[in-house]
């Protein structure tokens, strides 16, 4: 039990450490990807148009 | 007769030490059963029965996001017995474990481990150790080295576990989390001891051979209560951009050290807090909470509150004119100068009070203040208490910095206190009391009290909710309020901070350089901050900056060190927060576009002339042309305002297509 749950925090320290924006952002531009400039849009279809 | 009496005698006499040591023994029988009997029998039982303490796990710490920033886990100390390790093993795989070992255990390099565990083997120590605060991930790739491998007996690693509390998010917002330990208590952790630690159990074991324990019975004597889990008001998104905004900042202008907040401007929940400080070889760390503990003189953020207090005694109003003259004005021998002045030249002229605090003008609002409460500083000083920026915010986090506010009959109280204070000198703040007081700007009058946790809870389930806390339901007048909202945007639209301005989130302000230790002659101590919020209409989040002792030939300005942080959060932050797209009447699903633009759109091909765009929908124009093949740059939501090539010119597929939309 003790091992189980130690391995899982330390897997998602890990995963939390890789997944922070700063990180993601410097390993997507060496694939040469680069931050939106603009907020993402959540679009609105109100019911009647479909 | 006379032989057997003598025979008689003498055998008493053989005889009477074995009686008396028959006496000494019964005596001494009777003295342990009865006399020290049961102190024995007690301590016997604690030789073979004991009450072993069994502790309570301390709750984890999440983030408002669910993620963990604080828990206890186990770590591992590792040791190693050479002397068990089969001569043959020993031998044949020393050199591959010793290179394994050298590049996990730095202090020893591959030759020095194999020589080092060699003698210890001939010396026959059983307990070599190998390091410590070893991870699970890390014991378990150790336990596949040469050696190890062969097992627990034969392998000769030995493990010991430890209890260790580890921050799974490294050093981000490490002092705010803060730990509780024998040296103190700091930050949540501290804060929060008591729901945190839970309480400790008590078992039963008995000693069963080489010094192993086993439990009586299947029960605790007392069972163990686990501590509670907290759920902080932190954002891990916000606090990484935070953190990493500030630490660049601090590289780049070799400052001392230097804190950011973001506050969340209805609740009064901190997203973010980050503090660093600079050590002697120049790398930052987390070293003290400087947003909650350093109290400084705010300098030009502090103009915020004595422009409030000027309008709503409605002694001036924004367009009462103030003559700033050439940026220098002398009270009682002491000069107040504008940040222009140089070799009897600067200030701004006649100008209005609006735009003396966009300018930051020291003259035109020690002026406005002191030509107006000159004769009653208590009233300016009365309405500051009002306010309630006199007292600490009461921060469950300890060492929280005393504001300091001077006020008339004080000992240190003089005739140049009062234009002094009007901008931000004589008095003391820490970043988050200067925050909580624009963050209750931004929330129309209303100041909350900020805060770090957001509820407890208990194996998954809340227990206990944290509310908003309101220190003063208004600040001011509605009046004064739009006035000063006004004014703070006029800062980064046409005041000190213009060098901010973008056009992707409109941001509200003020500026602050304030000079440290001014009364030492050639000091060169600057305190650069920003405090505002952002976006300056319906204000989303406040956030202060503040960065100490910036290296003063890089830069000192408040706007050019501080600021730029400020608006590097505020993009970073608007650009997560998702927007949302009305539909608009006007639109029409492509399939019922006008006929003149389905033939537009048709006409769109490689080798053929691009007809005109303008007018016609980004989102039904772009995938067209890029089904075609084409590369497309777009700037902006909405309708084509402008294309590059103009209409008619020939297009082949490389060309790359750019469109102004808006």
């Amino acid at each position: 039990m003790k091992e189980l749950s130690s391995e899982y925090i330390d897997t998602r320290s890990r995963l939390m450490l890789e997944s922070m924006e700063t990180k993601v952002v410097e390993k997507a531009g060496k694939m040469g990807l680069e931050r939106s400039k603009y907020p993402p849009l959540k679009i609105k279809v109100t019911e009647e148009e479909k | 007769m006379n032989d057997k009496k003598v025979i008689l005698n003498r055998s008493y006499l053989a005889a009477l030490p074995f009686f008396l040591t028959a006496v000494f023994v019964l005596v001494k029988l009777f003295i342990i059963q009865y006399g020290e009997g049961p102190e024995l029998r007690a301590e016997a039982k604690k030789e073979v029965v004991r009450e072993i303490s069994i502790q309570a796990d301390r709750g984890n710490i999440y983030s408002a996001d669910g993620k963990l920033l604080a828990t206890s886990m186990p770590v591992y100390d590792l040791y190693m017995d050479p002397v068990t390790v089969a001569e043959d093993d020993f031998n044949s795989e020393l050199p591959a474990l010793a290179q394994s070992l050298a590049r996990r255990f730095r202090q020893r390099n591959a030759s020095q481990w194999a020589n080092y565990l060699r003698i210890q083997r001939k010396n026959g120590s059983r307990y070599v150790r190998l390091g410590e605060d070893i991870s699970y991930t890390d014991l378990q790739n150790i336990r596949e080295y040469p050696i190890f491998r062969l097992g627990r007996f034969k392998g000769g690693l030995i493990y010991e576990q430890q209890n260790f509390r580890k921050m799974p998010l490294g050093k981000i917002a490490e002092r705010t989390i803060g730990y509780d330990q024998l040296r103190g208590q700091t930050g949540i952790e501290g804060a929060f001891s008591s729901y945190l630690s839970g309480k400790d159990g008590l078992r039963l074991k008995q000693k069963v051979s080489n010094g192993n324990w086993k439990p009586v019975s299947d029960n605790y004597e007392i069972k163990p209560e686990d501590g509670l889990d907290i759920v902080t008001t932190i954002n891990t998104r916000m606090q990484d951009i935070v953190h990493h905004e500030l630490l660049k900042a601090l590289e780049q202008f070799e400052a001392d050290h230097g804190c950011a907040v973001v506050m969340d401007v209805q609740t009064g929940a901190i997203r973010a807090i980050a503090n660093l400080g600079r050590t002697s070889d120049g790398n930052y760390f987390e070293k003290r909470n400087y947003a909650v503990w350093e109290s400084t003189e705010p300098g030009s953020t502090f103009k915020l509150a004595s422009m409030m207090i000027a309008l709503e005694d409605g002694l001036i109003d924004t367009n009462t004119l103030v003559d700033t003259e050439n940026g220098l004005y002398t009270i009682y021998n002491t000069k107040v100068k504008d940040s222009n002045f140089h070799n009897g030249k600067g200030g701004y002229g006649v100008i209005s009070a609006k735009r003396a605090f966009e300018l930051s003008s020291n003259v035109g609002v020690v002026k406005l203040i002191y030509d107006n409460y000159r004769d009653k500083p208590d009233k300016f000083i009365d309405r500051l208490y009002n306010i309630g920026i006199h007292k600490r915010l009461d921060l469950p986090i300890r060492g929280e910095g005393y504001p300091k506010i001077p006020k008339p009959g004080d000992a240190n109280w003089s005739g140049i206190s009062l234009p002094w204070i009007a901008f931000g000198y004589q008095v003391s703040f820490t970043p988050l009391q200067v925050l909580s007081l624009y963050n209750a700007i931004a929330n129309d009058g209303k100041m909350v009290k900020p805060r770090f946790i957001e509820e407890i809870r208990q194996h998954g389930r809340v227990v206990e909710t944290k509310d908003p806390v309101v220190i003063n339901p208004a600040i001011c007048s509605r009046e004064t309020l739009s006035k000063i909202q006004d004014m703070l945007k006029g800062v980064v639209e046409r005041g000190t901070a213009t060098n901010i301005k973008t056009p992707l989130v409109s941001m509200a302000g003020k500026t602050g350089t304030c000079q440290q230790n001014y009364w030492k002659e050639y000091t060169y101590e600057y305190q650069a901050s920003f405090a505002g919020y952002f976006p300056a209409e319906n204000p989303r989040y406040s956030c202060i900056v503040v960065i100490n002792k910036p290296n003063y030939h890089r830069g000192y300005y408040g706007s050019a060190v501080a600021a730029p942080v400020f608006k590097a959060i505020a993009e970073n932050i608007y650009l997560d927060i998702p927007r949302e797209l009305e539909p608009r009447q006007d639109s029409k699903p492509f399939a019922l576009a006008e006929a003149g633009e389905i033939t537009k759109l048709s006409n769109i091909s490689k080798g053929k002339a691009i007809p005109d765009l303008t007018g016609l929908d980004g989102s039904e124009v772009l995938p067209v042309l890029e089904n075609n093949g084409f590369k497309v740059k777009t700037n902006g939501i909405g309708k084509v305002q402008w294309q590059y090539p103009p209409a008619g010119t020939p297009v082949s597929g490389s060309t790359l297509i750019e469109l102004k939309l808006g």
